[in-house]
């Protein structure tokens, strides 16, 4: 029974000694990337979590801080928050991140806004611890109990008062059976959510909890609590069978936070003590180690850890923020056993010895056999050899064989610790050895700056097989490295020519065979391909399929162009330069970078090893690097890659908005986010613009830029890889850009059904406003029509009146006309031509005997018709007066005496003068005894044709009706032509109506030449032919125009 | 009939409960430890100077029921400096005790023990330590010796002196540790 007790204290103190044993694990400090927030000031850092985007939010002293792994953004009371120290993080169901502050109260991050949490005033003033969701959320305090918000948003308080442990809650979690659990400084209170209500129950010491003040508490995947205490450590706890696993002999003081790694194995981060892993079975709690980082760290007040889904472990302190990535790699050094920080040299032999050859010679190390976890140190076990040791190789039996620089060769028996120098005997005495390799015959390759090439018998190792040097048909002397591949191939590393094949005794210039300058070839390996690896100075690396060298360098995915050691595991070549390691995988083509961080280091010359566990050692003036190659790409995690931010326009745009775009808005800039915490800085982008990239295109930069795009529907693809070349899901982005209107197909149907409306509703306006119009117009025309008609009535009337007048006041000129019979007894050789105008006429002739004389006239009234019918009655009545009554028979008195009377009768009726009116005449008084002809005229002539010659007389140019009293005409007389014609001369009066007269071919007026012709031309005839020509021939030349005046010729022959 | 039995029975238990209830009122009233001695002892361990001081000035109360405390010391009653200058300084410039007389400790014993019974606990009072005006949270271990109506109680902790605003000058920094060990002994019983 004693026993059985002691048996589980024994296990405890194993445990509580291996702290002091087992003190490394595979992270390395990875700061680079945190010292941007920890270099701006000293904060406290609370509380962490990551949220879908990758984005870590710390709950700081100073206010909430997101970091995306390159920049951090610092949010407090000033930009909305309740309060700036956040001391509690959750992210709820709904995407509502929570944040508790020192002061009791809530911030809600909800849809890019801060707002307080509505039941603020409800809760207390102690600061909020932890947040969980279950039917609601859950709230810790520290001091207040448990505050659960329900999903029908009621707040239910839980405290000491109501059954819970203590008012002091640390933290809270949800079990697999959903329930609550709450950390107090009481032990635990388990909140056992029923349908109706909660039940709680306490878990405190006396139920077998090792502490009551339980600082954390964490669900394990495996369904345990885990329990971080004041005073006693770690617990697991089993909530079916209430069982603790517990961890005795806890000396490291409180413990703050907890956080589950991998399935049964946490890191616990101490109030004072740094952090401690510890692992769980079934049955107890294993090994408890401190987790090691670079000493340089404070690892006292420590708040918090956090685990990201990188697997890095954050350190949250109370000034401070440590981020730890796991490595591949781990530089030894003096510090960590060492001897040397100059390794020339690496092998692990058969018995898992570390042989490292150095500046300082050659010593073998113990090296744990099994690797899953770095080791801290390298324990030396012996010394073996005290000059440089440039390269070292292990026989089938054991031995060591090793090469110095500047002293030969040697074999070491590590069984019976004999060393021996093995004489390389070359002619010329090279003691430079640069690599040692053995050829399917066990024959040992030894390759040596200066002088060239040794074969050795590997059973009898003083014999040398074989030399070879510029003599043997080697084509240099300064070998860096030789290969002796399963083919029985040999390849040489030559200083200058390249690399040389030997075959069949044969050395071949591979590089001159393949058109490739040749330099120098320091490193040469066979991969599990059966490629051939080399590196060739700056060039960086090629391989060699047997047929053709093909080069990998910077442009084609190579980090740098100088790698300095090659190495090679299964399906992995691994080129090693200063700041970090290419993997190149044969399989996929793709190289994985890993990066020595800030260390920078220069591998040696063939300094690289590679173990059977993929484990590839490597020398350099540094110290010595372990880096395992065996599970790349099993456990890396690639980067959460977003859309940092769009430019539409040079506009910032909101993503989250319409993904419709104006025809006008094409220019797209999309600025790119990776979140990879390892190494950030070397994330690759990957993206395509389908409808505009016509592949995808793999870049550096974090922005890219499309100018000008088309109309159209666009899909933005962006993937992240980090450098272990794990590319992201990608993020897609549609959007649309529309088409101008004008390109639009129903924007032109739309355009032709207006048009076509308008114009076919434009013509039917016009239409019905014509029809309107000529519904009016016709209305109008009706209208006027009738009161035309009605006026023509009037017209008509009147006309038929005044024609009727006209016809009775032409009958009252014809009476006063003398009639023709009467002319004839006093002129029986004459005619009277007389074609008036109009009805009546404004001309007349007037004829009277008078005795012995014979008065005949031809009178022009001024006008024709009505007027010019009326001023010839006043024309008449007062050559009536004048002649006949006063008997007044001189012409030329005639005329005065009829210019007094026409002015006397018109004087009366108007202003004198102010109008012409009046009258032309030609008179002629003949003498019938003498047949002297007395001619006066006013404004007319007399056509005398004496002898066949007509001949004109002119009247005086003045008309009657003249004012004789003043003017112009004052004292004018009229004159009198007296002409002694003779019996058979002609005389022929006119008015100038038959001169005037439009016609002829032309239509021109006939004029008074013609007309005298006229006469001239039928003078000789008999009166009444002249008669009928005269007529005649003004109805011949008047035609089919209008008569523009009355007509009158006299004729009268003596 | 049955009714009225029923009746009958509930009033008497009723009865019979009502001094039940006062007697347990009255033992909870009664239950307080009352400090009858307290000693406090502080050292200074500096690398130029030890500094030792102490007072029996402490007084306080536990409720061993709710497992609650309130102890409190005056400042100026430590004695034992290594001269009467630093107390003169230890009470003027470093505790201002004219200004802030007294230093506080209330608080709660987190282990669940019965102080009313005879035996030896090893108890952790967790509260806050009010020392120079400023109110820090400690945890401190305890053994306290129950015999039943009497407790002795024996405390060894440290504070920092940062924590409380006690700034100590350069001048003296080899003098004056920025840690101090503090020694408590009381002596307490169950008064009425």
């Amino acid at each position: 029974m004693r026993k059985e007790i002691l048996m589980p204290a024994r296990i405890y103190l194993f445990t509580l000694l291996s702290i002091f044993v087992n003190v490394q694990f595979v992270f390395s400090q990875q700061i680079k990337s945190i010292n941007a927030i920890n270099n701006q000031r000293n904060i406290d850092f609370n509380c962490a979590l990551q949220d879908k985007n990758g984005f870590i939010w710390f709950g700081t002293d100073k206010g909430l801080i997101r970091f995306d792994g390159e920049k951090y953004k610092v949010f407090d009371n000033v930009k909305g928050l309740v309060n700036s120290p956040v001391k509690a993080l959750f992210i709820d169901k709904a995407n509502v991140l929570w944040m508790g502050h020192v002061n009791g109260k809530v911030t809600l991050f909800k849809e890019d806004k801060f707002i307080g949490f509505s039941e603020n005033n409800k809760l207390g003033n102690s600061a909020i611890t932890s947040f969980v969701e279950n039917n609601g959320i859950w709230i810790g305090t520290y001091g207040e109990g448990v505050y659960s918000y329900t999903d029908a948003k009621k707040l239910v308080h839980f405290n000491m008062e109501n059954g819970m442990s203590d008012n002091a809650v640390y933290a809270l979690c949800t079990d697999k059976s959903n329930n609550i659990w709450a950390a107090t400084d009481g032990g635990l209170t388990h909140f056992m959510l029923k349908k109706t209500q909660v039940d709680l129950e306490i878990i405190s010491m006396k139920k077998g909890l090792p502490d009551n003040i339980v600082r954390n508490i964490l669900l394990a995947k495996n369904g345990e609590l885990i329990i971080a205490m004041q005073d006693s450590g770690i617990c697991a706890y089993n909530i079916q069978s209430n069982n603790f696993k517990k961890c005795t002999g806890w000396k490291f003081g409180p413990v703050n936070s907890i956080v589950e790694f991998e399935p049964q194995v946490f890191y616990v981060a101490t109030e004072k003590n740094g952090v401690f892993k510890c692992v769980t079975s079934n049955k107890k709690l294993g090994a408890i180690s401190k987790l090691s980082y670079t000493e340089t760290v404070d690892t006292r007040n420590l708040n918090m850890l956090f685990k990201d889904r990188e697997d890095n472990l954050w350190i949250l302190k109370k000034s401070g923020l440590i981020l730890l990535s796991q490595s591949r790699w781990k530089l030894f050094q003096a510090k960590n056993g060492l001897q040397a920080d100059t390794i020339l040299s690496v092998l692990i032999d058969s018995k898992n010895n570390c042989w490292i050859g150095s500046s300082i010679g050659l010593q073998v190390y113990s090296v744990p056999s099994v690797y899953e976890n770095m080791p801290a140190n390298l324990t030396l076990k012996e010394k073996v050899f005290d000059k440089e040791v440039t390269c070292i190789y292990e026989d089938i039996y054991g031995n060591i064989w090793f090469g110095t620089y500047g002293f030969g060769l040697y074999k070491y028996n590590p069984a019976t610790q004999k060393l021996k120098s093995i004489p390389l005997r070359t002619e010329f005495e090279n003691d430079n050895v640069s690599c040692i390799t053995v050829d399917n015959q066990n024959k040992i390759w030894v390759a040596t700056l200066g002088g060239g090439i040794s074969v050795i018998d590997h059973i009898n190792e003083n014999e040398v097989v074989k030399n070879f040097s510029t003599n043997d048909g080697l084509l240099v002397n300064y070998i860096y490295a030789v290969l002796c591949d399963s083919e029985n191939l040999r390849w040489v590393g030559t200083d200058g020519i390249g690399l040389v094949e030997y075959t069949a005794g044969i050395f071949i210039k591979v590089n001159e065979k393949n058109n490739i300058d040749a330099k120098s070839v320091y490193s040469i390996i066979k991969s599990k391909a059966g490629n051939v690896w080399f590196n060739m100075s700056e060039n960086g690396l090629y391989l060699f399929d047997g047929k053709t060298i093909s080069n990998y360098n910077n442009a084609n995915g190579l980090s740098d162009n100088n790698p300095l050691s090659i190495a090679a595991f299964k399906d992995q070549v691994m080129a090693v330069h200063t700041t970090g390691i290419d993997v190149f995988n044969e399989k996929t083509k793709q190289f994985s970078y890993f990066n020595f961080n800030d260390i920078e280091v220069e591998p040696n010359l063939n300094a690289c090893y590679t173990d059977k566990n993929g484990n590839v050692w490597i020398g350099t003036n540094k110290g010595l690097i372990l880096f395992r190659s065996g599970e790349i790409l099993s456990d890396t995690i690639a980067p959460i890659v977003s859309i940092g931010s769009m430019l539409v326009q040079n506009e910032e745009y909101n993503m989250n908005g319409t993904n419709s775009f104006s025809s006008g808005d094409n220019n797209f800039v999309f600025n790119f986010n990776a979140v990879w915490f390892r190494i950030g800085e070397k994330i690759k982008f990957k993206y395509k613009l389908e409808g505009v990239d016509k592949s995808v295109i793999i870049t550096d930069n974090k922005s890219v830029s499309y100018a000008g795009l088309q109309p159209g529907e666009y899909t933005f693809y962006l993937y992240a890889a980090n450098t272990e070349g794990q590319w992201s899901r990608p993020v897609i982005y549609n959007f649309v850009i529309q088409k101008p209107m004008w390109q639009l197909w129903w924007v032109w149907i739309l355009a032709f059904v207006v048009v076509y409306l308008s114009i076919h509703f434009a013509l039917r306006y016009r239409l019905n406003l014509l029809k309107r119009e000529k519904k009016i117009l016709a209305h109008k025309v009706q209208l006027r029509t009738q009161e035309i008609m009605n006026q023509s009535k009037i017209i008509e009337a009147k006309n038929k009146d005044i024609t009727d007048s006209i016809e009775y006041a032409k009958k009252i000129q014809d009476s006063i006309l003398p009639s023709i019979d009467s002319i004839k007894k006093s002129l029986p050789e004459s005619f009277i031509f007389y074609q008036q105008k109009d009805i009546v006429s404004g001309d007349f002739y007037w004829f009277a005997q008078k005795q012995n004389t014979t008065i005949i006239a031809a009178v022009d009234c001024t006008g024709h018709g009505v007027p010019g019918a009326f001023m010839s009655l006043i024309g008449n009545n007062i050559l009536n007066q004048i002649i006949n009554e006063n008997n007044i028979t001189d012409p030329a008195k005639i005329l005065h005496h009829l210019n007094d009377g026409v002015i006397k009768a018109l004087i009366t009726s108007r202003t004198y003068g102010a109008a012409k009116d009046g009258m032309d005449i030609g008179i002629c008084a003949i003498n019938n005894s003498s047949n002297e002809v007395v001619f006066a005229g006013a404004m007319r002539p007399v056509y005398v044709c004496i002898e066949g010659q007509l001949k004109e007389i002119a009247g005086d140019k003045v008309a009657i009706g003249s004012d004789l009293s003043e003017g112009i005409h004052k004292d004018f007389k009229f004159n009198n032509n007296k002409i002694e014609a003779k019996s058979g001369d002609v005389f022929y009066l006119s008015t100038d109506g038959y001169a005037d007269q439009f016609g002829g071919e032309k239509g021109k007026k006939m004029m008074k030449k013609n007309f005298k012709n006229l006469l001239q031309h039928i003078s000789h005839k008999a009166m009444h032919e002249q008669e009928k020509i005269v007529s005649d021939s003004f109805l011949e030349w008047k035609g089919n125009f209008e008569q523009v005046d009355d007509v009158l010729v006299i004729g009268f022959r003596l | 009939m049955k009714q009225n039995v029923l009746k009958k029975y509930q009033i008497t238990i009723l009865f019979l409960l009502v001094p039940c209830f006062s007697a347990f009122q009255s033992i909870n009233d009664t239950a307080i430890f009352r400090a009858n001695t307290g000693k406090v002892s502080f050292l200074s361990s500096a690398p130029l100077e030890k500094i030792k001081a102490s007072s029996t000035k402490l007084y306080g109360v536990i409720d061993p029921v709710k497992r609650i405390f309130n102890f409190a010391i005056p400042i100026s009653s430590f004695d034992g400096f290594n001269s009467p200058l630093q107390k003169e300084h230890f009470n003027e410039n470093y505790l201002e005790s004219q200004k802030i007389p007294k230093a506080f400790f209330k608080g709660k014993i987190i282990e669940e023990v019965d102080l009313s019974k005879v035996g030896t606990y090893n108890v952790r009072a967790k509260g806050m330590l009010n020392i120079h005006g400023i109110e820090k949270e400690y945890i401190i271990k305890a053994k306290i010796v129950s015999a039943g109506n009497k407790i002795n109680i024996e405390s060894n902790f440290n504070i920092i002196l940062n924590d409380f605003g006690i700034r100590i000058p350069k001048v003296v920094n080899q003098k004056i540790a920025e840690e101090i060990a503090l020694t408590i002994n009381i002596d307490m019983s169950i008064k009425q």
